[in-house]
């Protein structure tokens, strides 16, 4: 089964923007779709003004909610 | 050599209490160290009261470099006796530690301090005097690199008493569980927290009565350099980073995401950062090689700094292991911090520290810096 990298932003700007709602929603995702993604936290993205930022398999994403983050995540694992 | 006590307070309440009927405070000077505890008669809000007012009349008169005997004779003049018990409302212990490891012990009451070295125990020879006609037991007696204090109040000598042991857990019960106090935990933290643990145990968890434990571990004065933010001029990096080093026996973190991507590019070391968010309000810590503590920057300090002024006022840094508290930890148990502050500025954050009323880095470090000063921890700031 693919596995896709999921980078999320731990930065200043990403944190009071949304990301620990982001991380949560990793967390508590259905055990299926979990499988299928490896997470990590990184230092800062460099796209602070526009957080909070997530990179999938290496794709940039700004401004991402917990429900685009999602929908990012489906359509990633349906490309692989 | 200069020595430095390294102090840490458990303490759990007396079953259904709300407040702990005992009162604990460290009072730190440049040159000394003093642990002050007492215990309230009874139990709840009126042991507490008395508790407290008992540590806060010595430590206010201590930091007034009054004589720790004047301290005792105004506590024994001052507060009242019952006159049912004809027992004085709180007991007392002071020890205070000189940093040429010279000690001075004032009990009152209390159940006699430990002191072990090398895993040992070690006898305190002590005389009895009359204060304003209380018996308050004095002792003199020099510390050791290494050596290991603990002073608890009659909770834990008396826990368990008639449930897991007929007359409570007792001084050579204490001894038997403490096994090798010195080598078994590294910090006064661990040793205080696993005492408080063993008579919650031995109360099965019912605690009969308050129980407090101070730990007091002689080690050499701790020097902790801290790095945050990047310097203004990109090749002042090396310069920064090499500053965060200049010191091999002293502790390292870095705050701040793009402080820890500088040090990580210099010194060729990975970061890993943490997917915990062991606290909501901050971010999660990283792991970068020869680094002892990674945080995120400005939330981070900003809520250091709330924990550090409760701190201030007597209330003990919590045991959670998120930046913020960590950090306020390692610098509370320093003796001396040296902050490498860059002074280059994120313009992403401008608009955020309006927005969640947060004090920029440097003004943030600045504050913390004025509580640490207030604990006697010498200071030094270098910008880049």
């Amino acid at each position: 089964m693919p596995v896709i990298t999921v980078e999320l932003c731990a930065g200043t700007a990403c944190h009071v923007m949304g990301a620990h709602a982001l991380n949560v929603l990793l967390k508590k995702m259905a055990p299926q779709l979990r499988k299928t993604i490896k997470v990590k936290m990184v230092q800062c993205l460099g796209n602070c003004g526009q957080g909070p930022n997530v990179r999938i398999e290496g794709t940039l994403y700004s401004r991402v909610t917990t429900e685009r983050l999602l929908e990012l995540i489906k359509h990633h694992i349906s490309q692989e | 050599m200069r020595l430095a006590a390294e102090v840490a307070l458990s303490h759990i309440s007396k079953h259904r209490e709300e407040l702990c009927g005992d009162a604990a405070r460290v009072v730190k000077t440049p040159h000394d160290t003093t642990i002050i505890l007492s215990d309230g008669l009874g139990s709840g809000v009126k042991a507490n009261i008395m508790a407290t007012l008992t540590t806060e009349i010595a430590s206010g008169l201590l930091k007034r470099q009054v004589a720790i005997e004047h301290v005792i004779s105004t506590i024994a003049d001052t507060l009242p006796t019952c006159k049912v018990r004809g027992l004085a409302y709180s007991t007392l212990a002071i020890l205070q530690i000189k940093d040429d490891g010279s000690a001075s012990l004032f009990e009152y009451d209390t159940p006699p301090a430990l002191l072990f070295r090398r895993d040992r125990l070690v006898p305190i020879e002590r005389r009895q005097r009359q204060i304003c006609g209380r018996n308050v037991s004095e002792a003199a007696f020099n510390l050791d690199e290494g050596d290991v204090m603990l002073m608890v109040t009659d909770g834990v000598v008396h826990a368990g008493v008639g449930a897991s042991f007929d007359l409570g857990l007792g001084e050579d019960g204490l001894l038997h569980f403490l096994g090798a106090p010195c080598s078994t935990w590294s910090t006064a933290e661990q040793l205080a927290d696993f005492t408080i643990t063993l008579a919650d145990a031995c109360y099965q968890s019912v605690p009969g009565d308050d129980c407090s434990v101070a730990a007091v571990r002689i080690r050499k004065p701790q020097t902790v350099r801290v790095m945050t933010g990047p310097p203004l001029d990109p090749a002042n990096d090396d310069e920064i980073v090499s500053a965060l080093f200049a010191d091999s026996r002293a502790k390292r973190v870095v705050c701040g995401g793009t402080t820890a991507q500088i040090v990580s590019r210099v010194i060729g070391e990975e970061i890993e950062t943490s997917i915990e968010y062991l606290d909501p309000r901050v971010p999660p810590i990283a792991m970068l090689p020869r680094i002892d503590l990674t945080t995120e920057g400005v939330l981070t300090l900003n809520r250091c700094y709330e924990i550090l002024r409760s701190a201030v006022e007597g209330e003990e840094i919590p045991r959670e292991q998120d930046g913020a508290t960590a950090l306020a930890r390692t610098l509370w148990n320093a003796e001396e911090v040296v902050f490498l502050v860059g002074r280059s500025f994120n313009q992403a954050h401008a608009n955020l520290e309006d927005l969640m009323q947060l004090a920029p880095r440097q003004h943030a470090i600045a504050k913390i810096v004025k509580l640490l000063e207030k604990r006697s921890i010498r200071v030094e700031l270098k910008y880049y």
